[in-house]
């Protein structure tokens, strides 16, 4: 390591300086960069006769586990017998068992990155190295269900914001030495601790040395969510869809790690990204691993119906009414003008503004205290429901059309961000174009998912290029019996690139 | 070099292939058996017209024909290069006034033809500025939509298909040879192979049997159904194909042509991309210097131009020396210099 001169430390130049050896000369160091922040607690004690000060942050290190781990100890051990700071610092490293979290450190940096990962720090004088024990006591979320995948069957647990127990989740499903860890820290200010969770024997090297190097690519200062992450791990590629899945089930990282995935995590973050991933399991959930085969497989069918419906239907519907009427129906398109007679607007119009209105609602409900945002739904329901129809504003036909599509956009949770945006450029296609724009905006789609790969693995696999013992689990949801025996490791798919 | 599987360059040549054939059967001068006799002998020299670019894959994997020839001779790879981008302006012209006038005749009070063929020249580009896996992708789910549809739209016809309208006469010898002539110049395919088959990771040379067998079973069912639900009205039809659509009915709607219209404008992007990526492929590879998406560029620029000019006449038929053109660049690129080049000392590596 780079020496550099202790004197004049300050918070711009503190993370390489060492670390005094006078205690005094320490603790003032600690003050100037930290620029006595309140929350930095020193507490100078005398042990063997040796002046030490024990260091922590404020909230960050539990007060009992701190009492009980570090201060009785310290206080109880006997001076007799040890002469030097030397050996003080011993008896602290090798013959005690203050904690099961023990770690050296040398420089300022170090100690900072440990104090404000909750550890406290033992300086001792005349010592230019100082010791650190982990007794994380900061308050945390408990363990609740997943809010925004929820189920019926699986399990009920879902990721947290500190990465240590969301590391444990996993750890207590995937009970093999081969489940590997590797923490890192990022952002410049921030020092976030970011996890690479793989399985050895499955996720390939090139695809774990890859997520490692994108991550170190990271400069910013800091990373509040997995959002400041997931671009760099999405590639150069730019399209409307991720090609990295996020998720807050352990139980279903665990099952992408088993089928060689590389999981990232990132501390503060209820969620887990997985690379690379797939379009198609956008539309898989835990429970289909729970239902018997011949439902799942109906409800998957469901699901692909439901995203077709969440994207076209209204633009379609747009199409055909607005210029090609043709196609419906004689009956139908009777009902269909006798109900868009009295609207002052045409069908197109109408499509555009009731579609903004539900995204209005949609994002009102989500940003709302959960009490609030019942009533938001009332007041949605209420004005596009009745009054919207009784004054005639909008037809009865289009409103059950977006009443549809909303809920159709909810079956894939996903995937509702593509959903919202495709569906008005397929309502703007539709209007201007018929189902020749229809078609074009299907083709942009289609080329935008096509275009997209990561690490090697095509998007739209195992769609295009074809993969038949994969489509299985497309088409159908084979039984574990059949599934078990079939390794569904990405790597193995058709146009899948070795990296 | 990304590469794509057999699979899917035998789906994209196929899709390629069945543009035309989504519009033809004008029986104006060829009843029925003339087509069929004609289909077959066609499909028998596209068989043939093939094996110098195999034999040429084989010697050469992983060069394209316009490298083969740069490497032997600048002028000759530069020749070429221009002679691949023109045939690709060419027939990406066709494929664009030919979907102009489908859509001026079909929805004449639809969007303006100009719009039609612009928008469609505009995802192209951006279908082939994403390069030739992103296009085998996207041709692969064209593809199976392409099939789903199609037999929808039989399912839907079953019951309005009859024997009484197979009408067959004695074929004459110059309606066939029409007819033969009429196939080969649309078989643009044997442009794309040369220019292709390194992208292909093995079998490249099925691939394109497999694209012509495709072909020929796709057409004499087309042909079939078409005969057997229209019957007498194929005479009139301009677009027998779609026709199929508008006539078919199912309790949900009264016609199946939406279901048409869109594979049919998915197949069409699908070859104008093919054909801006070839274009682009063959000018990158003797003129280095510039990058590749400037070439890719400059062809769909210059393929739109040529088009609107015609659409804004509303010059809807294609010159007889515009067919005679392409089939000649056909002949020379496709099947002449694959046969003048695969005599020449091969590369080590084997593929099949």
């Amino acid at each position: 390591m780079e020496k550099k001169t202790v004197v004049k430390v300050n918070e711009n130049n503190y993370e390489t300086a060492l670390i005094a050896k006078s205690l005094k000369q320490a603790v003032l160091d600690l003050k100037i960069i930290s620029g006595k922040t309140m929350d930095l607690n020193i507490m100078e004690v005398e042990i063997s006769e040796h002046k030490c000060a024990v260091v922590s942050i404020e909230g960050m290190a539990s007060t009992a586990s701190m009492a009980e781990l570090v201060f009785r100890p310290l206080m109880e051990f006997d001076v007799k017998g040890y002469a030097t700071e030397e050996d003080v610092f011993n008896f602290l490293t090798k013959q005690s068992l203050l904690s099961a979290e023990r770690k050296i450190l040398t420089t300022y940096g170090e100690v900072f990155l440990t104090l404000f990962s909750g550890f406290a720090v033992v300086f001792i004088d005349g010592c230019d190295k100082c010791v650190a024990f982990g007794i994380q006591g900061f308050d945390k979320r408990s363990i609740e269900e997943p809010t925004s995948d929820g189920n019926l069957n699986g399990s009920h647990e879902g990721f947290i914001e500190t990465i240590r127990t969301n590391i444990s989740l996993i750890r207590r499903r995937l009970k093999t030495p081969k489940l590997r860890f590797d923490m890192q820290q990022i952002g410049n200010d921030s020092k976030t601790d970011v996890c690479v969770a793989y399985i050895t024997d499955k996720a390939p090297q090139g695809v774990i040395d890859k997520v490692k190097e994108n991550l170190n690519k990271i400069d910013l200062d800091t990373i509040i969510t997995t959002g400041y992450v997931e671009p760099f791990l999405q590639g150069k590629h730019k399209s409307l869809f991720s090609n990295v899945l996020a998720t807050d089930r352990p139980d279903s990282f665990c099952a992408k790690l088993n089928e060689g995935r590389v999981g990232v995590l990132v501390d503060g973050v209820p969620l887990a990204l997985i690379c690379p991933s797939l379009f198609i399991e956008n539309f898989q959930t835990i429970d289909d691993y729970v239902n018997k085969p011949f439902y799942t497989t109906y409800i998957r069918w469901i699901k692909y119906l439901a995203f077709f419906l969440a994207i076209a239907l209204p633009g379609i519907c747009v199409a055909i009414a607005t210029n090609h009427p043709e196609i419906l129906t004689h009956k139908f398109l009777i009902n269909l003008s006798a109900s868009e007679e009295v609207t002052p607007y045409s069908f197109f119009f109408e499509a555009i503004i009731i579609t903004i209105m539900y995204e209005l609602m949609r994002e009102a409900g989500i940003r709302l205290p959960k009490a609030i945002g019942g009533a938001v739904s009332i007041v949605g329901a209420l004005i596009i429901g009745d009054a919207a129809v009784s004054s005639s504003l909008v037809s009865a036909p289009l409103l059950i059309i977006i009443g549809l599509t909303a809920t159709a956009s909810f079956v894939i949770p996903n995937l509702n961000p593509q959903t919202s945006v495709f569906r008005m450029l397929f309502i703007l296609a539709g209007g201007f174009g018929g189902l020749f724009g229809i078609t074009l905006c299907f083709a942009f789609m289609l080329i935008n998912i096509s275009a997209l790969e990561n690490y090697g693995v095509p998007y739209n696999a195992p769609l295009s290029p074809f993969t038949f013992k994969a489509m299985r689990d497309v088409v159908t949801r084979p039984s574990f019996l059949k599934l078990g025996r079939t390794k569904t490791i990405v790597e193995n798919l058709n146009g899948a690139k070795k990296i | 070099m990304r590469k794509i599987s057999f699979g899917q360059m035998t789906v994209i040549l196929f899709i390629s292939r069945i543009f035309y054939s989504l519009t033809f059967v004008p029986f104006m001068y060829s009843d029925v058996t003339c087509q069929v006799i004609g289909f077959a002998i066609s499909t028998a020299i596209e068989c043939l017209a093939v094996i110098p670019a195999i034999i040429l894959y084989k010697k050469h994997p992983d060069k394209n024909l316009c490298q083969i020839a740069y490497e032997k001779s600048k002028l000759c790879g530069i020749l070429i290069s221009v002679a691949f981008a023109f045939a690709a302006v060419l027939i990406i012209n066709r494929l664009l006034r030919f979907f102009g006038y489908f859509m001026y005749v079909t929805f004449p009070d639809f969007l303006p033809s100009w719009v039609v063929i612009s928008a469609i020249a505009v995802i192209s580009f951006y279908a082939a500025f994403q390069g030739i896996e992103a296009i085998s992708r996207s041709a692969g789910l064209t593809f199976a939509f392409f099939i789903v549809s199609f037999v929808i739209v039989i399912a839907a016809l079953s019951t309005k298909m009859s024997y009484s309208n197979v009408m067959f006469d004695y074929p004459e010898i110059s309606d066939i040879s029409h007819e033969v002539f009429n196939e080969l110049s649309k078989f643009s395919e044997l442009l794309l192979f040369p220019i292709l088959y390194p992208y292909v990771k093995e079998k490249a040379g099925k691939s394109i049997y497999g694209a012509i067998a495709l072909k020929l079973i796709f057409v004499y069912v087309i042909t079939t159904v078409c005969v057997l639900t229209l019957g007498s009205y194929l005479n009139i039809s301009k677009f027998p194909f779609f026709d199929l659509g508008t006539y078919a009915e199912t309790f949900i709607i009264e016609r199946l042509d939406a279901f048409l219209l869109p594979a049919w404008i998915l197949v069409a992007f699908i070859k104008a991309a093919l054909f801006m990526f070839i274009g682009k492929i063959a000018l990158s590879t003797s003129f280095k210097r510039t990058k590749a998406n400037v070439y890719l560029l400059i062809l769909s620029v210059a393929a739109l131009a040529a088009s609107l000019a015609a659409v804004l006449q509303e010059k809807w038929n294609f010159p007889v020396w515009d067919k005679v053109v392409v089939t000649i660049l056909i002949l020379v690129l496709g099947v002449l210099l694959p046969l003048v080049y695969c005599f020449g000392k091969g590369d080590e590596s084997e593929t099949e």
